[in-house]
């Protein structure tokens, strides 16, 4: 074998793989432009009116809702995965390491069904913060958590946080101690150090961390499905009700590239990003 | 003495926090195992009798066996084909030059960003145009799209830590480049190609949004069904099949933290 | 602890200072891995003193301990007047170079310098002052808006020093401060270094494993092995007379001949050497707790060596012969020996010798030294 049939044979794979993927990329275009016939899953000639109708208020709001999670749940989670990268990479006991390693990416392999499930038994009427509440006498009546934009945000922050924290302890983790050292050194405090020297270098982690939260929180679909029951909807949710209730395939495509596209714009950014923290010199 | 006590009030400070966040995380696991042996079928509590009713029902409920066997089915097939197809191609990417590299990688990489839902929908698209919907191999074919990017990370890690002196030496020693690719890469490589391979696995098994667009009744995954049983029903059963996934999925992450040390698997750390 | 913390107050503030830094019985354990030893250190004023010693010698500890980012299990450490064993480093008003540098890669160069300023609150006109000043003083005037990644190893190694000195510490730490320099800009750095030092007048501590560059740039070594310190003396004391066969064999090249002392005559040790019983008479003031009948190992540096033609007190065989510009270092294979290192200063007569000429050796008895046989050995 020459070294280029090698190359190939190692190539290859990959490629039948990236083709239909991009095949299937090109299926959601190519349907996005038909007519959908009522009641058919056969769809019709060439159309752009599929476009226009994001624009109508109530696709309009699903967009919004969409971005609102996914912002607020990007920066929730940035704030409660903190703490736990920077113990994971500063915390000397291996023993207290793996236990914060365990618990906080546990979440990440459960999957989507059971991790909502059991936010569904967490936030519902009966449910466990309701129960508990209620049993210390704070409330008379049950919170509404369900169906609530916060109930799906505390869900979907629980699902990120095992991502962020992968993201920022690596970061951090590279952070060499003698800046911290150097700092204290010369005179400031632990907070100090902190703010100066260790939150600063990690803003590579930061950014990135962010964006993938942000992107990973469009791509979810269970959750807001379930604990935002149809009261809150995210585009997921929206493609999911189009495609299969109404079987308006054509639309649904519509709505996925809109997906698409947020998705790439995020991806751009994000190596737009990371091109200027190297300019800066901090990587 | 006094920076004694600041130092003291600040680490237990630290501690609170972190457990805070801990629990959070932990909370909603530690419910559903409580409520899974709850004896009534109305979620309340704190439980009131104990009981494994809900464990029985879960193991013997017929859409969950089927989703279960079908998992496997699929989860074997795309673990292995994503660990053939990634690690040839982490090496490819590593080792060769060749036009579209940086595409192919970019194309590969990006269902980490792109929706699961659009990935779904694209793929029962693709799969309806060529009469395909709902049978494994469209399912699979998902899958592999969606778990590829994690082994070609894992695998890539290894390689990039891989000290390239070695192949050197074997090749100095004789080793044609055949015999340095089985006898030193590979056994070098093979903690990062499993890591990569059980992280495919766990993933796809549990895959939930774009298996729900693309299986049909006959080949819905263990995720699915029970998605359509909490649509239908609201006893622990749920409850009960969520405590075996926890359970397992929790054992499975302490054996690999144990045995092949979970930052590296999952890159957190290089190893040097 | 009660002890510790009475002896901790126990000097007044107002008598100044006898030591710019005192350690008093210093002891610390990882686990059960003792890395310091009781150690008793005291450096005065404005004096450079180098902590050298192999890798896990407990240097690195120990300046640690100065900084404030360990604390020791036992003892106490005085800055001044000072007891800041418990203290944090951050106000400790101490500078510390790192191997690395490590300047802030988010700052430029003057923000690095001005750092340690920003923090002790003093006004912006005096920093930008005083930044232009630390500057200028390190030659490095024209840098303040650079990045730390935009320098020379060696520009990069003064803005460190530049920043710590800018807020006027009462200590300067070197934490193997020149070794990530090639060789030739370390020496210029070396000359650089102590002519700051000197300029300002600050005591310093250097640590390093390098016994080069601490021979040069010392007042005082103290070299330390084991968690403890072997010998605290002037760089030419410490190389004519170590204290023991660690600092013998660690402080330059040196030759070991095994033996044992024969008798004690006067002020001097009779010796018997080698495979060939050779005798040899050292004085008593070069030999450390020895008595007749003693084994023994002598210790003579390659220089105290004379090779001749015909006699000598030792006959080897030349094995290999090493070119060194100045000078040309021969090795002999001599019995009851390692191979023998001989420094020849004149290039000529070594080239005249074929490998494997059977050569005599002259040893300067009274530049020897002699330790017992089972001596600390590095």
């Amino acid at each position: 074998m020459t070294k280029r049939q090698i190359q190939f044979l190692f190539v290859i794979p990959a490629v039948f793989v990236a083709f239909l993927l991009v095949a299937s990329l090109f299926s959601i275009l190519q349907f996005s432009v038909r007519e959908h016939v009522p009641g058919s899953l056969v769809v019709g000639g060439f159309t752009l009116d599929n476009f226009g109708r994001v624009l109508r208020p109530v696709y309009a709001s699903v967009l919004r809702t969409t971005m609102e999670l996914a912002l607020s749940t990007a920066l929730l989670t940035l704030v409660l995965s903190y703490p736990l990268a920077y113990a994971l990479a500063r915390v000397p006991s291996k023993a207290i390491q793996s236990l914060i390693l365990i618990i906080s990416i546990t979440p990440l392999f459960t999957g989507d069904i059971v991790r909502t499930y059991a936010w569904l038994i967490v936030l519902g009427n009966n449910g466990f913060v309701n129960s508990t509440l209620m049993a210390l006498g704070i409330i008379e009546r049950p919170l509404q958590l369900m169906y609530t934009q916060l109930g799906v945000t505390l869900a979907l922050v629980q699902y990120s946080i095992p991502v962020m924290v992968m993201v920022l302890t690596t970061a951090i983790a590279h952070i060499d101690r003698n800046y911290e050292k150097a700092a204290a050194s010369l005179g400031a405090g632990p907070v100090r150090v902190f703010l100066k020297v260790t939150l600063p270098l990690s803003t590579p982690g930061i950014i990135a961390g962010v964006i993938t939260i942000f992107a990973w929180t469009l791509s979810a679909f269970a959750t807001p499905q379930l604990i935002g029951g149809g009261k809150v909807m995210m585009l997921s949710n929206m493609v999911y009700l189009v495609g299969f209730s109404s079987f308006d395939f054509p639309f649904a495509a519509v709505l996925s590239l809109i997906g698409l596209v947020v998705s790439i714009a995020l991806l751009v950014a994000m190596n737009w990003s990371s091109r200027r923290v190297e300019k800066m010199g901090l990587h | 003495m006094k920076a004694k006590h600041k130092k003291l009030l600040a680490r237990t400070g630290a501690t609170v926090l972190i457990t805070l966040i801990l629990l959070f995380v932990s909370v909603p696991s530690v419910v559903v195992i409580m409520s899974a042996f709850n004896s009534t079928a109305i979620l309340s509590f704190p439980p009131q009798d104990l009981s494994l009713r809900w464990f029985e029902r879960a193991v013997t409920y017929r859409d969950f066996q089927r989703g279960f066997i079908n998992g496997l089915i699929v989860t074997a097939w795309t673990s292995g084909i994503a660990l053939v197809i990634g690690t040839a191609l982490a090496y490819a990417i590593d080792r060769f030059q060749f036009r579209g590299k940086d595409l192919l990688e970019t194309i590969l990489l990006s269902p980490l960003v792109i929706p699961h839902f659009t990935i779904g929908l694209g793929v029962l698209m693709l799969a309806s145009q060529v009469s395909m919907r709902g049978s494994f191999a469209t399912v699979i074919l998902a899958q592999v799209i969606l778990v590829l990017p994690f082994v070609l990370r894992s695998v890539y890690v290894s390689l990039r830590n891989l000290d390239r002196r070695y192949e050197l030496a074997a090749a100095s020693l004789g080793a044609s480049p055949l015999q340095v690719l089985l006898r030193v890469d590979l056994p070098l490589l093979l903690p990062g190609m499993f890591g990569g391979w059980l992280f495919a696995a766990i993933l796809s098994f549990n895959e939930f949004s774009a298996a729900l667009f693309v299986t049909s009744h006959a080949t819905q995954t263990l995720p699915v069904a029970m998605y359509t049983y909490v649509r239908e029903y609201t006893d622990p059963t749920m409850a009960a099949i969520s405590t075996i996934f926890i359970v397992t999925t929790s054992i499975t992450l302490v054996l690999a933290n144990r045995f092949l040390g979970l930052r590296k698997v999952l890159a957190i750390e290089e190893s040097k | 602890m009660m002890l510790d913390s009475t002896t901790c107050t126990a000097t007044a503030p107002s008598v100044s200072a006898k030591h710019a830094v005192r350690l008093d019985g210093i002891g610390k354990s990882f686990g059960d891995v003792t890395a310091l030893r009781d150690v008793w250190l005291k450096i005065n004023h404005g004096e450079f003193l180098t902590l050298l010693g192999p890798s896990g010698c407990g240097k690195t500890t120990l300046l640690n301990m100065l900084a404030g980012f360990l604390t020791p299990d036992t003892g106490e450490v005085f800055i001044g007047n000072d007891c800041v064993t418990e203290m944090p480093p951050h106000q400790r008003d101490i500078g510390l170079v790192f191997q690395n540098y490590a300047l802030f890669p988010h700052m430029s160069v003057a923000e690095n310098v001005a750092f340690g300023l920003k923090m002790r609150k003093i006004p912006r006109e005096e920093i930008r002052r005083r930044v232009a000043e630390a500057l200028e003083n390190v030659r490095l005037g024209a840098f303040g808006d650079r990045k730390p990644r935009a320098l020379s190893g060696g520009q990069q190694q003064r803005v460190a020093l530049a920043r710590a000195l800018v807020i006027r510490p009462r200590l300067l730490l070197l934490d193997e401060s020149l070794s990530a320099l090639d060789k030739n800009l370390r020496s210029d750095m070396q000359v650089e270094l102590k002519e700051i030092q000197r300029r300002v007048g600050i005591t310093t501590i250097f640590v390093t494993h390098d016994q080069g560059e601490a021979l040069s740039l010392s007042d005082r070594i103290a070299v330390m092995a084991h968690g403890e310190i072997q010998q605290l003396s002037t760089p030419a004391e410490m190389y004519r007379s170590p204290a023991n066969s660690f600092v013998a064999s660690f402080i330059g090249d040196i030759n070991q001949i095994g033996g044992m002392v024969e008798r004690i005559e006067g002020e001097e040790a009779l010796l018997v050497l080698g495979a060939n019983n050779l005798r040899l008479a050292v004085p008593l003031s070069r030999c450390q707790g020895v008595k007749a009948g003693d084994g023994i190992r002598l210790f003579v540096r390659p220089e105290h060596l004379r090779l001749t033609q015909e006699g000598g007190q030792l006959r080897g065989i030349l094995r290999a012969r090493s070119y060194q510009g100045t000078h040309v270092e021969a090795f002999l294979d001599v019995d009851g020996a390692d191979l023998v290192r001989v420094r020849l200063n004149r290039p000529g007569l070594a080239e005249a010798l074929s490998q494997g000429a059977e050569l005599g050796l002259d040893i300067d008895a009274a530049e020897c030294l002699v330790f017992p046989q089972e001596d600390k050995q590095p």
